[in-house]
């Protein structure tokens, strides 16, 4: 369900009178964010009387009009888990920005669907596809001092200080079975939803197959960790978004998928600068400072186990929005689109298990 | 039919589409559709433009592939496999790459399904390095398929 911004305004001005504030409270400036696919974000500006003076506050809403639609092989947790550990990160004592967490609402007459709000942080989140914003982050990276750069490694590096216990709407799990269970349900994604069965990633599968690894130690892991999810503002990460794959899993796992190649822009044709993690630090300086932050080791098979999978788990949705679309179940223009991220993925992971297979 | 060449016309509707229709709307959604549309609809002129000489290009280099495994593993379970793709894939038709293409996916994944059922270690690694060359070939030209100059 598409929401129109006038039925959104007309929806929340009741609503937000009376919680966000004692008085009515107006809702101006609604602007829709279009990066979402099922879940849809909007921003507004909520303005209220207190005390005889005016007061005013952007907020961000968080809609999932889809939660009762089945998804199968969906890996994101629902959006009140999301919330949840968006408020847990928030109220724990590390430098990880998040937005403001203020409540989650699972009346779906409001909006739709279940939604939560949040306080709108400056910054805009750069799409590395796009060369202007992929040059900008080449400059940050070329910056003296580095700020930039610098920012990422550390929020990477503080959101793994918390565990389990720390996320308690995040089921723990035995690390072991998270790489099994993880990968079992990659497997079964391609086999249902592919549909052209490619003799590649037969091949990569059977590598992640043979190649699992030993994962010492659990964290929280934010499962959709990259540059493009993070808000940047004055050469620093203002907020970290998207914590809807979240779970407890191997901290590896997030350090591997933001330095796919995908994320610093490759779509098909090859990357200026390669070597550059999300665009914006040199891989092997990112990891050597993750390891003088965290104290831990970055495991090179490790790292390439999970570099590998982070490509066939992206691939598998571009995968799986072509299947929707040829099946019928969407209609969304994107999903058909999507089916072109497939080759140059499968070209990172060719490159990334080759020297094993012959 | 057709009196004009369908990639062209495709192309065409795609720039428009990107070049005036996007400037005209106000609803950031509908833009960002229409935006993957005009980009969804390049893709294709370019596939249409391609497909055939890139299908072909990959029979070729699937078939050196297999000639080389019936030479040189030792495995007969491997040997016989590749031998049965080889004359599947020359009796498919070589005009039309949307029934060859199926056949050269089907017969990859056979061969390789046997050569890791019936070998280890080196052994396997030297019997599945020139379907890696083909591998190699397929992505590639599905890459150049959308766009990527290979020149």
């Amino acid at each position: 369900m598409t929401l129109e911004v006038d039925d959104i305004t007309g929806e929340l001005e009741p609503y937000l009178s009376g919680r966000l504030a004692d008085g009515d409270v107006t809702v101006t400036d609604l602007e829709r964010h279009t990066e979402g696919w099922s879940r849809q974000t909007m921003s507004f500006t909520t303005t209220w009387m207190a005390d005889g003076d005016e007061r005013s506050e952007r907020l961000v809403a968080r809609v999932d009009p889809g939660q009762d639609e089945e998804r199968p092989f969906d890996i994101r947790n629902d959006i009140q888990t999301e919330f949840e550990t968006m408020r847990s990160v928030s109220e724990a004592d590390i430098d990880v920005p998040v937005p403001d967490p203020y409540w989650f609402e699972d009346d779906q007459s409001v909006l739709g669907g279940p939604f939560f709000l949040v306080s709108h942080r400056p910054g805009t989140a750069p799409v590395t596809w796009n060369p202007r914003d992929r040059n900008s982050l080449y400059d940050s990276w070329d910056r003296d001092g580095k700020p930039l750069p610098n920012h990422f490694v550390d929020v990477i590096a503080n959101i793994h200080e918390l565990d389990a216990d720390d996320v308690p709407c995040l089921e723990a799990r035995d690390p072991q079975t998270y790489v099994d269970e993880t990968l079992d349900l990659q497997r079964r994604s391609f086999e249902e939803m592919a549909i052209v069965d490619e003799p590649a990633v037969n091949e990569i599968i059977d590598w992640l197959e043979t190649n699992k690894p030993e994962v010492p130690e659990t964290t929280l892991v934010h499962g959709d960790l990259r540059i493009g999810n993070m808000l940047l503002h004055e050469e620093s990460v203002s907020a970290v978004l998207d914590w809807e794959m979240s779970t407890i899993g191997d901290p590896m796992f997030d350090v591997a998928y933001s330095s796919l190649k995908y994320f610093a822009g490759k779509l098909v044709d090859p990357i200026e600068r390669p070597n550059l993690v999300g665009a914006v630090a040199d891989r092997e300086w990112f990891y050597d400072e993750y390891e003088k932050r965290t104290g831990r080791t970055v495991d090179r098979d490790r790292l390439r186990y999970w570099r590998v999978f982070g490509a066939l788990r992206m691939m598998n949705g571009g995968i799986g929005g072509a299947y929707r679309y040829h099946t019928g179940e969407s209609d969304d223009v994107r999903s058909a689109w999507f089916q072109y991220i497939v080759p140059g993925l499968i070209e990172d992971m060719l490159d990334l298990i080759e020297a094993d297979r012959t | 039919m057709p009196h004009l060449e369908p990639a062209q016309v495709i192309e065409q509707f795609a720039s428009f589409l990107q070049d005036d229709v996007r400037a005209e709307i106000d609803d950031e959604f509908v833009e960002g559709q229409v935006g993957s549309m005009s980009s969804t609809m390049r893709y294709l002129a370019t596939q249409l433009r391609q497909q055939r000489a890139v299908t072909r290009r990959q029979r070729a280099a699937l078939l050196e592939a297999l000639e080389a495994v019936e030479r040189d593993c030792e495995e007969s379970a491997v040997t016989d496999a590749a031998a049965d793709a080889r004359e599947r894939i020359e009796h498919a038709s070589e005009a039309d790459g949307d029934d060859l293409e199926p056949v050269l996916v089907s017969t990859c994944n056979d061969v390789l399904d046997t050569i890791n059922a019936e070998l280890e270690g080196d052994a396997a690694n030297e019997a599945r390095k020139p379907l890696y060359d083909f591998l190699r070939v397929r992505v590639e030209g599905q890459l150049e398929m959308l766009g990527r100059d290979t020149a």
